[in-house]
């Protein structure tokens, strides 16, 4: 078992006592929705059924819609031609906000509350014959979900507009599932839950004179599952972010999330879990 | 019918934290890809010099001849940073494999993903094309992260349906990316090209175009973006 030694925890842990649950129903749409969704970004066309996507594209894009939650990815069909730096600037970030915020009122904003966080680059680096260039083809001008000023963490919960040195639009991502408020749960003390979390296998081989784990924040939410990936409930997590130092690897920064309601045996199956996996949610 | 093999750890005997979900991540890939499954090597099974050119580096154990370099493609699923993916064993090499100890595609390999941690980081002093190009001996590309990944499950089988979808391997590897990871996780892909090759268009075998080998690389294109 690992020593308390082991762990460097943050001090004065705190968290709301209680916690809003909420539930994802999953989407029913007919094949009319899914065309007129589509029609929306521009392209007309059979739908394809991938399993998990419906896939409609034309000469000039290409749109997914997410079969077990309400996203959807929509891209511009890609020049068949290798990726070049270009000699034209991004717009500058003020404009970027504009163009993402005009583009997503356009395009129709999921229910949650989606905040800007962040404006990152598509970065390209050619080495031709050992000449070298680099630049930024694309500005993402990123977006997060928050529900009663929580985040709600995971890669089912954000949106992102890509926009070219022209300043169009070429890419959206829309990942969230639409929420229905449900009942109010107790939260698992963040200690208690940092307590369950220290002592998880991830540890057990770690000893404290060859390994440091330091705990840097640790923060409650909800957890959103990928768009492919059917979901009945957000799932209230705590979000733990922290470095793992070992003579191999010095500095491994991980995020870890663990659940912050206590779920009975039976309470898991009725969420409906279907995740390989689940032990690290639940 | 072309042929892939994974390699994933989770115990790693205190050289780094465990992990929970390479095993099904790397599975994930292996059992839903339209493809011949040659090896399936995890935990002690998962050596480094697997992907090492015998011969070179020091220890020189390489054997990618006899593992990773007999197949199309393979995905490894474990810790790493900009010195390469990192094993749970170093009974065999030294337990990393090291981009300076790695030729690939000499044999039969097209493409490589690294479902690690920084294995194509790129920032300075740590250039991605500079640090693996000596890797590339008919290599296509290399499928990464050039931060910190998360350990979860389901990227590997994302993959395998995007490329049995007949996306293109970039697109296959970025658009399971964005499913997989929050906004603050960058996806890379690295590519070579050589004389008569036109790699940036490969998909998978029997769903598309697939480039002729680049022997001799000429040129080296590093792509990245948020996830």
């Amino acid at each position: 078992m690992p020593t308390q030694t082991l762990f460097q925890l943050p001090k004065n842990l705190s968290a709301p006592k209680r916690i809003r649950l909420y539930e994802t129903p999953p989407p029913i749409r007919s094949t009319d929705a899914i065309n007129a969704l589509a029609k929306k970004f521009g392209v007309a066309g059979q739908s394809k059924d991938c399993g998990t996507r419906y896939v409609i594209s034309n000469d000039r894009g290409e749109v997914e819609i997410f079969a077990a939650s309400e996203s959807l990815r929509w891209s511009l069909a890609e020049p068949d031609a290798p990726p070049q730096v270009p000699r034209a600037t991004l717009p500058d970030a003020d404009r970027l906000e504009e163009i993402a915020t005009a583009y997503i009122r356009e395009h129709g904003q999921p229910d949650g509350k989606a905040e800007m966080h962040g404006i990152t680059y598509v970065e390209l680096s050619i080495d031709d014959r050992g000449k070298r260039s680099t630049g930024r083809t694309h500005a993402q001008v990123n977006y997060r979900f928050t529900l009663d000023t929580l985040r709600v963490f995971g890669p089912g919960a954000k949106m992102q507009v890509t926009i070219n040195t022209e300043g169009a639009v070429t890419r959206f991502l829309s990942f969230w599932r639409p929420v229905r408020a449900g009942g109010v749960r107790a939260v698992i003390d963040p200690k208690v839950a940092l307590r369950t979390f220290t002592e998880s296998e991830l540890f057990a081989d770690l000893r404290a004179r060859a390994a440091k784990v330091a705990i840097l924040e640790i923060g409650l939410g909800y957890y959103a599952l990928p768009p492919r990936e059917l979901q009945r409930v957000l799932i209230p997590v705590y979000r733990i972010v922290g470095i793992v130092s070992t003579r191999t690897l010095p500095e491994y920064r991980f995020t870890r999330y663990q659940v912050a309601v206590a779920y009975s045996a039976d309470e898991v199956k009725a969420l409906g879990v279907v995740h390989g996996d689940p032990r690290p949610l639940i | 019918m072309a042929k892939i093999g994974i390699e994933w750890v989770q115990k790693y005997h205190g050289r780094a934290s465990s992990l929970s979900n390479t095993k099904a991540q790397a599975e994930g890939f292996y059992n839903k890809l339209s493809a011949t499954r040659a090896f399936n090597y995890g935990n002690d099974s998962a050596w480094d010099s697997d992907f090492e050119e015998s011969g070179v580096g020091s220890p020189s154990s390489g054997g990618d001849a006899l593992y990773t370099d007999t197949v199309h493609m393979v995905f490894f699923s474990g810790h790493g940073s900009s010195a390469g993916p990192l094993f749970g064993v170093a009974n065999h090499d030294d337990g990393r494999a090291r981009p300076s100890e790695i030729r690939l595609g000499n044999g039969t390999l097209n493409w490589v993903v690294f479902d690690a941690c920084e294995v194509l980081r790129n920032d300075h002093p740590f250039d991605a094309i500079d640090r693996w190009r000596s890797s590339f001996a008919g290599l296509h590309a290399i499928l990464g992260f050039v931060t910190t990944s998360s350990d979860e499950d389901k990227r590997g089988k994302y993959l395998a349906e995007n490329l049995n979808d007949g996306q293109k391997m970039h697109n296959a590897w970025r658009n399971a990316c964005e499913e997989t990871e929050d906004s603050d996780t960058r996806y890379g892909y690295l590519y070579a090209e050589g004389s008569g090759t036109n790699v940036y268009k490969d998909h998978w075998h029997g769903k598309g175009h697939v480039s002729a080998d680049p022997t001799n690389p000429t040129a080296f294109v590093f792509i990245s973006g948020t996830c």
